[in-house]
C-alpha cells in the first residue's frame, strides 16, 4: 500500500518553541534532542517532550523506496514494507497484533518512492514492549507464504476499489503520465498486474538487500530520559549487522515538453476530475522555501489564485488546489480540481488562464505579505504532536538538513523578495509545457481536452495499471 | 521557559496522570462562563504553540430541518463564510488568511460547527469577524444562489458520485422513517434547488441565536483577555426565542429491513446498522467497549475473521459516534473480489451472535481498556483535538466532565454487562442493511 509520511508537514518543516506571544512574530526553535549513531550505521534521534506520557517512532530504511522495485514488480517495496508486521521469527502476525492492540498502541509501515518508513505510537509505561515489537518487525520480519498471499490479494482488491474514486487515484495516473520512463513513475503501491508477479521469495531478497542498521534512520519523540531510551535502543538494535546497501542514483526527470493531455475513461462520472502540471524541484533545492510562498498564492491556500477562480468566483468546484511535491530527485508540480461534467471545458480554461497570469502578472507586495503572515501563523500546528516531531526528525535526517535549517525557516520566508517571486515563477511553474490528466466520461472531456493539447492518450479505469 | 507555562505543564502532568489502580483522573483547568445573551464559553489555555483554536458549536443540525429545507443546516456552513455587514462578501478568508488565519466548518445531525486556526496575535481580529458574521449575516440574492450551486456540487461529489456515501445515505434513511435522522445533512437534492431565501432568514435567526450557541476556545491566550473580548464582541448579539425542541421520535424497528443499490463498481459494497440509544445514555459506554473488541485493530474479532482468517473482506470498519438522539451502530465492510456479499454478511453475523453467547475474555476486556485510556491521551494531543472534544462532550453529551470520566466508566465495564448489552442491541429486528451491487452489465452474483 502507497504510504504518504506526514509529507505535507515538510511543507512547512519547522518547530516552535514554546512561548508567551508577546510579540507579532515569536522566534521558533526546534526543541533540543540528541542524535547518536550507532557502531552499525543506526542513526537515532531522541528529543524528550512531558506533556503526555506517549512515545511516539518514526523510522526511514532509505534506499527502500519503490523505485528499487524490480520493472515488472511494482508494489515490492509496499508489500514488503506491509509485512513486516505480519509475523516475525517469534510472533505470529496475530500475535503481534495482540502485542499492539493490547496496550492501546499502534504501528504501521509503508512506502513511498524515495524510502519505505514506518511509526508506532506507545504508553510510556509500555515502552519496553513497544521496542521490542518495533525491533522485531524491523530486523526478524517471517514474510510467510500465508500472509505473502494474503496481502498481494487485499492489495489488489484494494485497487479495484480505488478505482471507484477518482480523487483517490488520479494521482497515481499523473505521477506514470508526467514521469513517463523516469523510476518515479512506477506507482509505489504496484498494480493489479504487478502484484500477481511478486512471490515471497521476491519480498525475503527485497528485504534483505535493502533493509539493515546502516540505512535506517529512527526517531523517538516523547515522554524519556534521552539517556534510558538510548541505553534500549542500543539493547534492542545494537546488535543488528550493518550491510553494505547499493545506493541507487535517481536520475534527474526532465521536464515534459509540450502539452499531453491523458484521458481515463470512467463513464458513469458526474464530474471530471483533472491534474494538470509538470517536473517540479527537489525538496533540498535552495529555492524550496521560496517556492512554498508563491504556491500558498497560486493554489496553497483557500483564498489562493485557483481556488478563488473555480470555487468562489465562479462555483465550478468544491476545491482546487496546487502544490509540490517532496522528493530527493525532482518532483512533482500539479494543480488538481474536479467539476460537474457540463462545465468541464470552462474549468480547464479557467485553470490555464490563472497559469497565464501568473506568469503575466506575477504577485503584489501586498500578496507576498499576506502569504508570509499565513505561512507562519498556520506553522504552529504542524509541529505540536510527538508524532509530528519524531516524523519532522526523521526527515530532516533524510534530506540532510538541519536544525538550523529548521530555525531559519521563518527567516527564509521573510527574505522572499518580489523579484524572488517573479524567478520563481518563471523556473518553476510551467505554463506552454503541460501534463494534463483527465478523469471522466470521455465523451465529454474529449472535445475539452483537445483544444488544450495536440497529443491526447486515452484508457478506461477499469484497465490494469494507471 | 516562561512560567506560566511550565505551571500548566505539571498541572497537565499531575491532572493526566496515572493512579496505581490504572485510571486516569484529569481535570483540565478549564474557565466555563456564560454570557448574558445566553452564549456559553469553554476556555481553556494552552502555550505549547503560539496559537489558538477557537470553534462556535451551534446546536443546529438537519435533525432540526423538516421536508421542504432538509440541507438547510448544511447550506449555512458555506452562507457563513459569504459576507456579512462589516466584511463584507469574500472578504472573511481574505481578511483570515491574510491574518495568518485558517478556517473550516463542518455540519452533522445535530451541529454546525465553525473552526478558526490562528496566531495568536489575531485573537481581537478573530473575534471582530466571528461576532459580525453570527449577528449580522448577509442574505444576498446573487450569493445564494452561486452558493446554491456549490453545495449542489458538493453533493454531486459527496453522494451521487461516491459509492460508499450513496448507499450510506439509503442505508440511514431507511433505518429511520419517522425522525429526522431520515434524510442526510447535506439535504435532498430537490430541496437544496427549492430553498427559498426567506427560510434561510428565518432558520438564521433562531438557530443561529447566542442562546443556541456554545464557544470552545483553547489555546495561547489570557483567560481574562478573552472573557474580555467575548464581553465586547459577542454579548451585544441579543438572545432569540429558544428553538422548538424534536419531538419526534422513531418508532422502535420491529424487523429487517434491506436495501440495496445499483451502481457502476468493481466489488459490492455491504453497510450494516443497528439502532442504539443517545450518546447520554449509560449503555454506550459498554458499546464502546464492543467497538473496540469488534473493529479496533487488526487484533479486533471481526478483523480476524474477516479480513484475516477467512478472507472475505479487504477491510472493516464502524461503531458508534456522538449523537443527541438515539441513532446507529454501524458496520462497513468491503468485501474482496470474487466475494458474495451473503457471505460477509453471514460472518458478521455469526460473530455478533457469538459475542452474545460467549463471555468476552479478560484479556480482550482489559485491551480495550486500555486502549481507550490511550485513546483518552491522544484526543489531548493538541489544541485542535482539546477544542473539538470538549465542545463535542459538552453540547452533544451535555457536560464536557464526562469527556474525564469516560476511562473511569470504562474501566467499570464487565463482561457480563457487555453480554447484556450485545443481545440488546445487536439483533436482527433492529437491524438495516444496505448492499451495493455493481453494475457491470454481466453478472457478479
Amino acid at each position: 500500500m502507497k504510504f504518504t509520511l506526514f509529507l505535507a508537514t515538510l511543507v512547512a518543516g519547522l518547530f516552535l518553541n514554546p512561548c508567551h506571544a508577546s510579540d507579532d512574530n515569536p522566534k521558533f526553535q526546534l526543541p533540543s534532542f540528541k542524535k547518536v549513531v550507532f557502531d552499525n550505521g543506526m542513526t537515532v534521534l531522541l528529543m524528550e517532550r512531558h506533556s503526555l506520557p506517549m512515545i511516539d517512532f518514526c523510522w526511514m530504511m532509505k534506499s527502500s523506496g519503490s523505485i528499487q522495485d524490480p520493472p515488472g514488480k511494482e508494489g515490492l517495496a509496499s508489500v514488503t514494507a506491509d509485512l513486516l508486521r505480519k509475523g516475525t521469527a517469534t510472533r505470529t502476525s496475530t500475535q503481534f497484533s495482540e502485542g499492539v492492540d493490547f496496550v492501546g498502541g499502534a504501528c504501521d509501515a509503508g512506502t513511498s518512492l524515495d524510502y519505505s518508513a514506518g511509526s508506532a505510537e506507545f504508553m510510556k509505561k509500555d515502552v519496553t514492549l513497544a521496542l521490542d515489537l518495533l525491533s522485531d518487525m524491523i530486523q526478524h520480519p517471517a514474510f510467510s507464504e500465508e500472509e505473502v498471499s494474503k496481502i498481494i490479494k487485499q492489495e489488489v482488491d484494494g485497487i479495484a476499489d480505488a478505482k471507484t474514486l477518482p480523487r483517490q487515484i488520479i494521482g497515481q495516473y499523473y505521477q506514470g503520465f508526467l514521469y513517463r520512463a523516469h523510476p518515479y513513475a512506477r506507482p509505489a503501491g504496484g498494480t493489479e498486474i504487478s502484484l500477481t508477479n511478486i512471490s515471497r521469495g521476491d519480498i525475503a531478497t527485497f528485504y534483505s538487500n535493502h533493509y539493515a542498521p546502516n540505512a535506517m534512520i529512527l526517531a523517538v519523540a516523547g515522554d524519556f530520559t534521552s539517556d534510558e531510551m538510548e541505553a534500549s535502543l542500543r539493547k534492542f538494535f545494537a546488535n543488528w549487522t550493518a550491510k553494505k546497501i547499493n545506493p541507487t542514483a535517481i536520475p534527474e526527470p526532465q521536464k515534459l515538453k509540450g502539452r499531453h493531455a491523458l484521458i481515463v475513461d470512467k463513464p458513469d462520472s458526474t464530474q471530471t476530475f483533472f491534474e494538470i502540471g509538470n517536473i517540479g524541484l527537489p525538496r533540498t533545492n535552495a529555492d524550496w522555501v521560496a517556492v512554498e510562498v508563491v504556491n500558498t498564492l497560486f493554489g496553497g491556500r483557500f483564498t489562493s489564485m485557483i481556488n478563488n477562480e473555480l470555487r468562489i468566483q465562479s462555483g465550478l468546484t468544491y476545491g482546487a488546489v496546487s502544490r509540490f511535491s517532496e522528493h530527493l530527485a525532482a518532483g512533482s508540480f500539479l494543480i488538481t480540481s474536479y467539476t460537474p461534467n457540463a462545465s468541464t471545458q470552462r474549468a480547464l480554461d479557467m485553470t490555464l488562464d490563472v497559469l497565464k497570469r501568473l506568469h503575466e502578472k506575477g504577485v503584489s507586495e501586498e500578496q507576498l505579505k499576506s502569504a508570509k503572515a499565513y505561512i507562519k501563523g498556520q506553522f504552529g500546528p504542524t509541529q505540536e504532536t510527538s508524532g509530528q516531531l519524531a516524523n519532522l526528525l526523521c526527515e530532516l535526517e533524510f534530506y540532510k538538513l538541519d536544525a538550523n535549517y529548521i530555525n531559519t525557516y521563518f527567516d527564509k520566508v521573510d527574505a522572499t523578495t518580489l523579484e524572488d517571486t517573479k524567478r520563481i515563477i518563471k523556473t518553476y511553474f510551467p505554463l506552454d509545457d503541460l501534463s494534463i490528466v483527465l478523469i471522466g466520461q470521455s465523451s465529454v472531456i474529449e472535445p475539452a481536452a483537445q483544444k488544450l493539447a495536440v497529443d491526447i492518450k486515452k484508457k478506461s479505469i477499469t484497465d490494469p495499471g494507471y | 521557559m516562561n512560567l506560566s507555562i511550565m505551571r500548566w505543564s505539571i498541572a497537565v502532568i499531575a491532572a493526566i496522570s496515572l493512579t496505581s489502580s490504572g485510571h486516569a483522573q484529569a481535570q483540565l483547568d478549564v474557565h466555563t462562563c456564560q454570557l448574558t445573551n445566553g452564549m456559553k464559553i469553554l476556555l481553556l489555555e494552552d502555550h505549547s504553540i503560539p496559537n489558538v483554536a477557537l470553534y462556535f458549536f451551534h446546536r443546529v443540525g438537519s435533525r432540526n430541518e423538516h421536508t421542504g429545507i432538509t440541507g438547510l443546516s448544511h447550506f449555512f456552513e458555506h452562507m457563513m463564510f459569504n459576507g456579512a455587514k462589516k466584511y463584507g462578501p469574500k472578504e472573511f478568508d481574505r481578511v483570515m488568511e491574510n491574518a495568518g488565519g485558517s478556517n473550516n466548518a463542518y455540519t452533522s445531525e445535530d451541529v454546525t460547527v465553525y473552526q478558526d486556526w490562528f496566531p495568536s496575535s489575531a485573537l481581537s481580529l478573530i473575534f471582530d469577524m466571528e461576532a459580525d458574521r453570527t449577528s449580522s449575516l448577509a442574505f444576498d440574492p446573487q450569493m445564494v444562489e452561486s452558493e446554491r450551486g456549490v453545495v449542489a456540487n458538493e453533493r454531486r461529489l459527496s453522494v451521487e458520485n461516491n459509492n460508499e456515501d450513496s448507499l450510506h445515505e439509503q442505508l440511514v434513511a431507511s433505518a429511520f422513517t419517522a425522525h429526522p435522522y431520515h434524510w442526510p445533512v447535506i439535504g435532498w437534492m430537490v430541496d437544496i434547488e427549492n430553498w427559498k431565501r426567506q427560510d434561510l432568514i428565518d432558520y438564521f435567526k433562531i438557530y443561529y441565536a447566542p442562546n443556541n450557541c456554545e464557544m470552545v476556545m483553547v489555546g495561547d491566550f489570557e483567560t481574562t483577555k478573552a472573557i474580555e473580548l467575548a464581553k465586547q464582541y459577542l454579548e451585544p448579539i441579543p438572545a432569540q426565542p429558544a428553538p422548538r425542541p424534536v419531538t419526534t421520535t422513531e418508532p422502535e424497528q420491529n424487523g429487517e429491513r434491506r436495501v440495496t443499490i445499483h451502481r457502476a463498481a468493481q466489488l459490492p459494497s455491504l453497510q450494516v446498522a443497528y439502532h442504539i440509544p443517545a450518546s447520554t445514555d449509560p449503555d454506550t459506554i459498554p458499546l464502546e467497549v464492543l467497538e473496540y473488541i469488534l473493529l479496533r485493530g487488526e487484533s479486533s474479532r471481526l478483523y480476524q475473521r474477516l479480513v484475516d482468517k477467512e478472507q472475505v473482506a479487504i477491510s472493516v470498519s464502524g461503531g458508534q459516534s456522538p449523537h443527541i438522539d438515539p441513532f446507529l451502530f454501524e458496520f462497513y465492510i468491503q468485501p474482496g473480489a470474487g466475494v458474495p456479499v451473503e457471505q460477509a454478511e453471514k460472518l458478521l453475523y455469526e460473530e455478533l451472535d457469538r459475542i452474545q453467547t460467549e463471555l468476552v475474555s479478560t484479556n480482550e476486556l482489559q485491551k480495550a481498556k486500555n486502549t481507550a485510556l490511550a485513546d483518552f491521551y491522544r484526543s489531548m494531543k493538541t489544541i485542535s483535538g482539546k477544542a473539538n472534544a470538549l465542545g463535542t462532550y459538552d453540547v452533544i453529551l451535555g457536560d464536557y466532565h464526562r469527556l474525564f470520566n469516560a476511562p473511569d466508566l470504562i474501566n467499570r465495564v464487565t463482561p457480563e454487562q457487555l453480554q447484556q448489552v450485545a443481545k440488546k442491541y445487536f439483533i436482527s429486528r433492529h437491524r438495516t442493511v444496505g448492499i451495493l451491487v455493481p453494475d457491470t452489465g454481466t453478472e457478479t452474483h
